[in-house]
């Protein structure tokens, strides 16, 4: 009954949740959506913590979404051990980045008191919830590995599962907890997100690729050339 | 021809006094919040000076506007990113200038000073920061090299300097031939923004009927990369509610027909706002010319207001009859295409910016022969002490070619010798020591009329209020807010805001 | 009373909002936690398929147990169940039943001297509801008839094959997973096996010889495995191959893990890849204004 409430009622309310407060923010409060980007205050540690984290926890999650998105493919590429092997020290080595670059962010905010002043309970509950995850991801990915396969054929079809809204928990209830604490936290992450600077993920402006690089904004009907 | 209008702007440096009172004025209108204690988006500077913030010209630095593609015309990109670049570094700005560049503002323990328990010293008050709250040593202010302040250290950075011989940067160091004149900043408002070609969420704007730049403060989403696109370090991260925010022309007066309130508190008079008509066709490639050309380029992309072919494009392109006749009356045209005295600043910037300066023309080099002022190379043989010569002034030309004029000696000069015209012919007239005959050399050196003279002076030294300002109707009847029940704005974060402005969620 | 200094600035321009409300967030959290409790009702009463089960004793028996037991077919990798629900108390059986672990953990003396009895490999805890484990003691009680090991045909299998089925170099015909995912045996690989799952190198003599892992491969008892495999299940051919694979590895050596290794690596991979940004970003500003300063004061 508990594994219920865990894996199946616990994931569903943290999406709803979600993707409503999330709407929800952007529509009544759009000026709250901001990456609170604190590199003005504080900049030499920021480097060393920012860019590590950022593009260690991006790949990182790429690779936890691709084996979703493509399984077979993802099935057929780890089909070959020295295959497996290089992807998974690139990702034990882009996990233990991540987590020494989010160390470093935290302990940058203690330790600057510019960075320190501006940060709110919010930064805080979300800076050690994604400290946990990413370390413990690591400590999965060391210790309970193959995580890349067996992650295909546990939390995938779980996932899944639970996308089509045919909910199947045999596939994780019996995991070790700390997988399953993985598991629930990256949900937890998942609820947090409207509530907290989380948002500027969906933010990312990739739409910079191909927009016109001046922008003219008119408050009349602009000029023929001007017009689409 | 694509005309478009804009509402642009002269500075008058020989008036400037350096008083400041700008920067108070925007100062209590518009950055006396949390988070923009620190912004000035009207500043002064010293120079020969760093500014603020520090070296902000040093474009190998800061990557600020736009350089040549491959060193070659036709095109230009911009100095701190491709678009993929700049999605990259998009976790850190490695250009990002961090509050220690501009200085960590201040205030300071007043309450102390009636507070503190009775001892045998006088309390002081001491400097809090404004950002955490707790005391702070002061390091540095928004004038930091006010009045050459700590020189050695400031004003030695000036990175114009590198236009001048050694020699040249000697003398100016030396305490008999100190020279420095003040430069008064805001944003450009220019017709090629670096600051909106660097934001990768498109926040930043112009404004297509006034040309006014601006920051939507409900895109933004903090990319900070607006800073280091402008090249004169206009836009300012807002530390506290994680925004960017620049100067905005105070287009809420202008929308209400007032002047900008930098301008409308300037002491010595010294701005003017006025109308320019401009050829939107011919951006690109004024924008890419050769950098002596850059000047020269920028001036004929502004068009004439009286020439019948530029009223039908204009109108053409939806430019109201009231425009047209505010361009018609606009002292910014006369300084800057009519009489070519105003010139921009920077122009190697690239950005097309619409505030011109007329340069200053500083005081005589002082010489001592034998005990007495010796001038052989002056301006005017019979005025020797009174006004040097162009080759010895006292700020060498190609400093004011550096600033001014993309380096362009010629330029400057064309627009000094004009000046000198001006200050011969008003002394022939007004004290009579000049010989007519060194009047009309002057007035040729200068390629001016005396007609033209009479013209410059009255617009110089006795413009009145409305011939300085000559604010177009920025006719927003058609703007959506308009519409919406005035007091229902009232009552509301006021500019568009439905809720305060507060720090994330 | 610096905390008031701050705040006196922080009203600023933008002044306070009195009067009328607009929709805002509070809304949006009244309607979220509506719709949460409708969708945690709906999916409270949507069917949650757990393992493959419901059925009769007799099915759940040949599924779940006969990889570990027989009835009257001697020891297997547990104890012959014939006559259990006459030797133990039923209460006792049933909880037993259920969860094995808990009751190896709570110190239960019976439980402790079987652990100690059969090779140290304790009795896995297999998620059984209560009426599965119902219907199974009353299996139990009237088997009517015995139970041997194996319960499957076994063939003859190729362990050379079976090697390359568990490390993935052989695809499995139902699209299962390579064993190496989450096995390691008998130091395959220079980085070794996978961790999640038991090594597997003595598993052969441990978990009943050939009629046990026959029985194992073809049944997968456990919940892990019994998810992976219940729609995408190992061919009899290739479950001979691999149990020769399994009885192969068995008398080789075991290698110590490649924890430190893996470790080290990691350490690399990040001084690595941090190094190779800052030299990509090796031009990147520090503070242009303090390095000024400093310059001119040495």
């Amino acid at each position: 009954m508990f594994d219920i409430v865990l894996f199946v009622v616990f994931p569903y309310v943290a999406v709803t949740v979600a993707i409503i407060s999330g709407i929800s923010r952007y529509r009544q409060n759009r000026f709250s959506y901001s990456s609170l980007s604190s590199q003005f205050l504080e900049n030499r540690t920021l480097f060393w913590g920012s860019v590590p984290w950022h593009y260690g926890v991006i790949t990182l999650l790429t690779a936890h979404l691709l084996p979703l998105l493509f399984p077979s493919l993802w099935g057929d590429l780890l089909s070959d051990r020295i295959r497996l092997y290089v992807l998974e020290v690139t990702g034990l080595g882009l996990a233990l980045m991540t987590v020494v670059g989010m160390t470093l962010l935290i302990v940058r905010r203690l330790r600057s008191p510019r960075v320190l002043a501006v940060t709110s309970t919010a930064d805080w509950l979300l800076l050690i919830t994604l400290l946990t995850q990413v370390a413990i991801g690591f400590w999965i990915a060391l210790v309970y590995r193959w995580g890349s396969g067996w992650y295909l054929h546990t939390s995938v079809p779980w996932m899944i599962s639970l996308l089509v809204f045919q909910p199947e928990i045999q596939y994780v209830t019996a995991l070790p907890w700390l997988v399953q604490f993985h598991l629930l936290a990256g949900f937890f992450l998942v609820l947090l997100f409207p509530f907290t600077r989380l948002v500027h993920v969906f933010t990312y402006p990739f739409t910079y690729l191909w927009r016109p690089i001046q922008v003219v904004i008119w408050n009349r009907r602009p000029p023929q050339k001007q017009r689409p | 021809m694509d005309i478009r209008a804009q509402v642009s702007m002269v500075f008058h440096l020989d008036k400037c006094i350096g008083c400041h009172t700008c920067s108070i004025a925007c100062k209590n209108i518009w950055t006396d919040r949390k988070g923009a204690e620190y912004m000035w988006w009207n500043n002064v500077e010293t120079k020969p000076g760093t500014g603020y913030p520090t070296a902000w010209e040093d474009q190998d630095k800061y990557k600020g506007g736009w350089e040549q593609q491959n060193g070659k015309g036709s095109d230009i990109r911009l100095k701190l990113h491709s678009r993929l670049g700049g999605l990259g570094n998009i976790f850190f700005n490695p250009y990002l200038p961090t509050v220690d560049d501009y200085y960590e503002p201040w205030t300071y323990d007043y309450d102390h000073l009636f507070s503190a328990p009775e001892g045998d010293d006088q309390p002081t008050a001491r400097a809090i920061s404004l950002i955490t709250g707790k005391p702070m040593e002061i390091e540095a202010g928004p004038n930091w090299d006010d009045d050459y302040g700590g020189s050695p250290v400031y004003a030695e950075n000036d990175p114009n300097l590198g236009a001048l011989t050694e020699e040249e940067r000697e003398q100016l160091t030396e305490m008999e031939r100190v020279v420095f004149f003040y430069l008064p900043r805001i944003c450009n408002h220019c017709l090629n923004p670096g600051c909106v070609g660097a934001c990768p969420a498109g926040a930043v704007y112009k404004r297509g009927e006034d040309g006014i730049v601006l920051l939507s403060q409900e895109k933004c989403r903090a990319w900070r990369m607006c800073v280091s696109g402008c090249p004169y370090k206009k836009t300012y991260f807002n530390w506290s509610t994680g925004k960017s925010e620049k100067c905005i022309l105070c287009y809420p007066r202008l929308e209400s027909g007032q002047a900008p309130a930098c301008f409308h508190s300037c002491v010595g008079r010294i701005r003017y706002l006025g109308v320019l008509l401009y050829d939107a066709d011919r951006l690109k490639e004024a924008a890419s010319a050769p950098a002596e050309q850059l000047v020269h380029e920028h001036r004929s992309l502004i068009q004439n207001p009286h020439h019948p072919l530029v009223i039908e494009a204009a109108k053409a392109n939806g430019i109201s009859e009231a425009m047209i006749q505010a361009a018609q009356h606009s002292p910014v045209y006369k300084f800057v295409k009519q009489w070519k005295l105003a010139l921009p600043l920077h122009a190697e910037f690239r950005t097309l910016p619409m505030l011109f300066y007329v340069p200053p023309m500083l005081p005589v080099l002082a010489k001592i022969k034998d005990g007495v002022y010796d001038n052989a190379d002056a301006a005017s043989a019979q005025l020797g002490p009174l006004l040097s010569s162009l080759e010895q002034a006292r700020m060498p030309i190609r400093y004011m070619a550096s600033l001014f004029s993309a380096g362009n000696v010629d330029v400057v000069e064309d627009s000094y010798r004009k000046m000198i015209a001006v200050r011969i012919y008003m002394r022939a007239k007004m004290v009579g020591d000049v010989s007519e005959e060194e009047v009309q050399q002057a007035l040729q050196a200068g390629g001016t009329t005396a007609e033209e003279v009479e013209a410059i002076v009255h617009l110089t030294a006795r413009p009145t209020f409305e011939e300085r300002f000559v604010v177009p109707p920025l006719a927003r009847e058609v703007a959506i807010e308009q519409t919406l029940d005035p007091f229902t704005q009232k009552r509301e974060g006021g500019f568009g805001f439905r809720r305060a402005p507060a720090r994330g969620a | 009373m610096t905390h008031d200094l701050l705040d006196a600035k922080s009203a600023g321009a933008f002044g306070s909002l009195p009067g009328r409300r607009s929709v805002g967030i509070a809304d949006a959290r009244r309607v979220a936690m509506v719709l949460i409790w409708i969708v945690a009702a709906l999916v409270g009463s949507a069917r949650v398929a757990l393992a493959q089960g419901g059925g009769d004793g007799e099915t759940l028996f040949t599924q779940k147990c006969t990889a570990c037991h027989t009835i009257g077919g001697g020891n297997l990798v547990g104890p012959d169940l014939a006559g259990v629900v006459d030797r133990r108390d039923p209460a006792w059986l049933s909880q037993w039943i259920a969860q094995p672990d808990k009751v190896l953990a709570a110190g239960d003396p019976i439980a402790t001297q079987m652990l100690a009895e059969f090779n140290n490999v304790p009795m896995p805890n297999l998620a059984l509801t209560e009426a599965e484990v119902s219907a199974i003691i009353t299996y139990l009680a009237n088997p009517g008839g015995a139970v041997t090991a194996p319960v499957v045909a076994m063939g003859v299998g190729d362990a050379a094959h079976g090697r390359a089925l568990f490390t993935g170099a052989s695809r499995l015909a139902n699209g299962g997973p390579p064993c190496m995912s989450c096995h390691s045996i008998a130091g395959l690989g220079a980085l070794g096996g996978g961790a999640l799952g038991p090594d597997l190198t003595f598993a052969y003599n441990t978990y009943g010889g050939d009629a046990g892992v026959a029985t194992f491969l073809n049944t997968m008892p456990t919940v892990t495995m019994n998810a992976v495999w219940a729609r995408q299940p190992l061919t009899p051919a290739e479950q001979d191959d691999l149990r020769a694979f399994l009885q192969e590895a068995s008398v080789q050596q075991r290698p110590p893990q490649a924890l430190w290794q893996l470790t080290a690596l990691s350490v690399l991979g990040t001084l690595l890849f941090m190094g190779a940004g800052h030299l990509y970003w090796r031009s990147r500003l520090g503070s242009v204004r303090k390095t000024m300063v400093q310059r001119a004061r040495i």
